[in-house]
């Protein structure tokens, strides 16, 4: 059995020692029926969907291997599509070139919780399925909404609220014998979280930006203060058309003026564009700056250093948005690109809808205010190093 | 209380108006055997929280249900202080009516929600946490607590230990990934949508005057729906819905004009977008090629 979990965990299941007593438990019990101890085994070691379906073939390799070498599965669910020639089909443009590698995941299947995880996990290069590209485009846009709801969802106590906190009175009136001297009022915490985002359009970007502009446009409708830059070898706005009502009208306005795709990427250059023209009035204290770009600079390092210790200077945090990190076969981590760029406060994926989720994640938990004494949150790993340029 | 084996308990689920698959009968026998909670999940529709109904009514057990939604909070879930009743009574003790010293966060004062009642009950009744992925993360974490130790601290009070273990059970349509640890504390089962065989007998067991003519065909016309790619995809509550206005206007068969088939196709088309995608014709197509 001890080999079994082993093996098991090797594919991905995530058996623990506190599992196991169980399974001895189960095996001792049902040593008679073995149908029994198979279904108990798959209760009990699968977590998910996924797990749950693969977990036959895997019983049957393992305690059955010559009998499940004979009848050799004719396709491997999760495998690749017989027809390798679909192209990437997304918003923003549909390419009609394959994806640089079709190793990895690229058909979704499975439903419910099974295949929102799948979905979650998948990379962005390798959503060849048109269904799930727009399941994962719809469920990008919508972290934006995600988002503002979470921070609006909070209250606070303020005498100034115009809403009653009943509990909180009444068990305040507990103390004055039950007389409701002191009423408590809450209002809804404030969610004027201010971000500006840095988004690189360039060629190397392609495969990754059609689903990074409806996360970006999830978030400009959702927090309407904000505002986005594009950039590649040069900087522009392009705030308004993420405003656009209509999505294809969004797209077709990124599509027409501003030459996206590039080649070349100048991202110290246009950070220093931004700082010159645009940082003095649209940082505040309380900004987050998200960049996503996959970090491929054709300027000088220590001048991209100095740009981004510029803006570190002027806004609460700096989140760099990655498309490398996460991705199968990359070396990329986070704390090698930290120990790089330390003006940066956390580099996270943007591979997948996981990582964007993280993403969300760091900035509900960071929310829209200033901590009392104005000091920034320090993440992962964070040093105020950059500071001094 | 014994757990019959999973034939047995088969058999009175079906008793019960239940169709379950044997593997859910297995899952069940053991969850009881390891006094582990089940997590089931699977599509809206399919059965989930009618295990659990089912089950407390084949063992004659009580059934206590949490509806979880985003903003559960322990005061909805687990106690509430009835601070109403703690006022009166600090008003009759001013006006001396009441002669004992009074303490206000004694237990007579305490409003048991669906978690803390659970685990009061002297029998041990059947949890139903419905739709876990509704709640927040961190009523999820709370909830991993009670779930290892089945008992609630209070701090007024102190900590309150289960009388009696609860058959605990959680459904999730997995709107969203729950956390590792929740898993990990719970047996796991998928419940997907059922073959055409179970899917006849199901009908059969909750509409017993229904033709088998039309059951047949209702079923296997549910089973194409459900594979095209709709929206959303008719559920097994759906497809008795639509088994029922069919009984309703006394038919005994699919009839091939689109008419009927165009009033009651709402029953198991849910959805705008599905409504345009199978209209009357098409569902009369349907009907014609499974005759």
């Amino acid at each position: 059995m001890l080999e079994f979990a082993g093996y098991l965990r090797r594919h991905g299941y995530r058996i623990g020692v506190g599992e196991l007593p169980d399974l001895f438990r189960l095996v001792d019990r049902g040593a008679r029926d073995p149908v029994l101890t198979r279904r108990g085994l798959r209760a009990l070691c699968c977590r998910t969907h996924d797990e749950w379906r693969e977990f036959d073939r895997h019983f049957n390799r393992f305690w059955f291997p010559v009998e499940s070498e004979q009848v050799a599965p004719a396709s491997v669910p999760g495998g690749l599509p017989d027809s390798p020639g679909q192209t990437l089909v997304g918003l923003a443009g549909t390419s009609d070139r394959e994806p640089d590698s079709t190793h990895g995941q690229s058909d979704i299947e499975g439903s419910g919780a099974g295949r929102q995880r799948t979905l979650g996990k998948a990379d962005f290069r390798f959503l060849r399925d048109r269904t799930a590209m727009h399941e994962v485009e719809s469920l990008v846009e919508r972290l934006g909404q995600q988002l503002r709801r979470r921070l609006g969802k909070r209250r606070e106590i303020s005498p100034r609220g115009g809403h009653l906190d009943m509990r909180r009175s009444l068990r305040r009136s507990l103390a004055t014998g039950g007389l409701p001297l002191k009423l408590v009022w809450s209002r809804p915490r404030p969610v004027p979280l201010h971000l500006v985002v840095l988004h690189d359009v360039s060629h190397s970007m392609t495969w990754n930006n059609p689903l990074l502009f409806r996360f970006v446009r999830g978030l400009m409708q959702n927090f309407r203060g904000s505002v986005a830059f594009a950039f590649h070898t040069r900087l522009f706005e392009v705030t308004p058309f993420f405003r656009e009502r209509s999505l294809e009208r969004m797209l077709a306005r990124l599509d027409a003026g501003e030459n996206l795709w590039l080649g070349g990427t100048c991202i110290a250059r246009s950070l220093a564009e931004f700082n010159r023209h645009h940082a003095g009035t649209l940082l505040r204290s309380d900004s987050h700056v998200l960049i996503i770009s996959d970090g491929f600079d054709t300027d000088d390092p220590e001048m991209l250093r100095t740009e981004l210790s510029r803006i570190r200077l002027r806004c609460r945090q700096i989140l760099w948005l990655n498309p490398m990190l996460g991705r199968e076969g990359v070396t990329l981590t986070e704390a090698s690109l930290s120990a790089r760029l330390p003006e940066v406060h956390r580099f996270l994926p943007a591979n997948s809808l996981d990582g964007l989720r993280a993403a969300v994640e760091n900035l509900s938990r960071t929310g829209p205010r200033t901590r009392p004494g104005g000091t920034p949150p320090v993440h992962g790993q964070d040093s105020r190093q950059g500071d001094g340029h | 209380m014994e757990m019959p084996d999973p034939e047995t308990l088969m058999d009175r689920f079906a008793a019960a108006g239940y169709i379950a698959e044997t593997e859910l009968a297995t899952v069940l026998v053991l969850m009881h055997r390891l006094g582990r909670p089940l997590l089931v999940e699977g599509e809206a529709g399919v059965g989930k929280t009618e295990i659990a109904r089912t089950l407390a009514t084949v063992e004659d057990r009580r059934l206590i249900r949490l509806q979880c939604y985003e903003g559960l909070d322990t005061n909805a879930a687990v106690y509430e202080w009835n601070y109403s009743r703690q006022l009166l009574s600090i008003q009759l003790q001013e006006a001396g009516a009441a002669q004992e010293s009074l303490d206000i966060f004694a237990p007579e004062f305490l409003l048991e929600r669906p978690l803390l009642q659970s685990i009061r009950q002297p029998e041990p009744p059947v949890l139903l946490i419905d739709e876990i992925d509704r709640a927040d993360e961190a009523f999820e974490a709370y909830l991993l607590e009670l779930l290892s130790d089945f008992q609630v601290t209070i701090p007024e009070l102190g900590t309150l230990s289960a009388r009696s273990l609860p058959t605990v059970i959680l459904t999730s349509n997995g709107s969203r990934d729950l956390s590792d640890a929740l898993r990990r504390r719970c047996l796991y089962h998928y419940l997907d949508y059922p073959d055409h065989a179970r899917e006849l007998a199901i009908v059969e067991a909750r509409l017993p005057g229904i033709s088998h003519r039309l059951a047949d065909q209702v079923t296997r016309v549910v089973q194409i729906l459900r594979g095209r790619n709709l929206a959303k995809s008719p559920g097994i509550a759906e497809m008795l819905d639509w088994c029922s206005a069919l009984m309703a206007a006394s038919v005994d068969s699919l009839p091939a004009d689109g008419e009927l088939l165009a009033a009651t196709r709402g029953c198991v088309l849910k959805n705008r977008e599905d409504f345009d995608a199978v209209g009357a014709d098409e569902l009369a197509d349907i009907v014609r090629q499974i005759a």
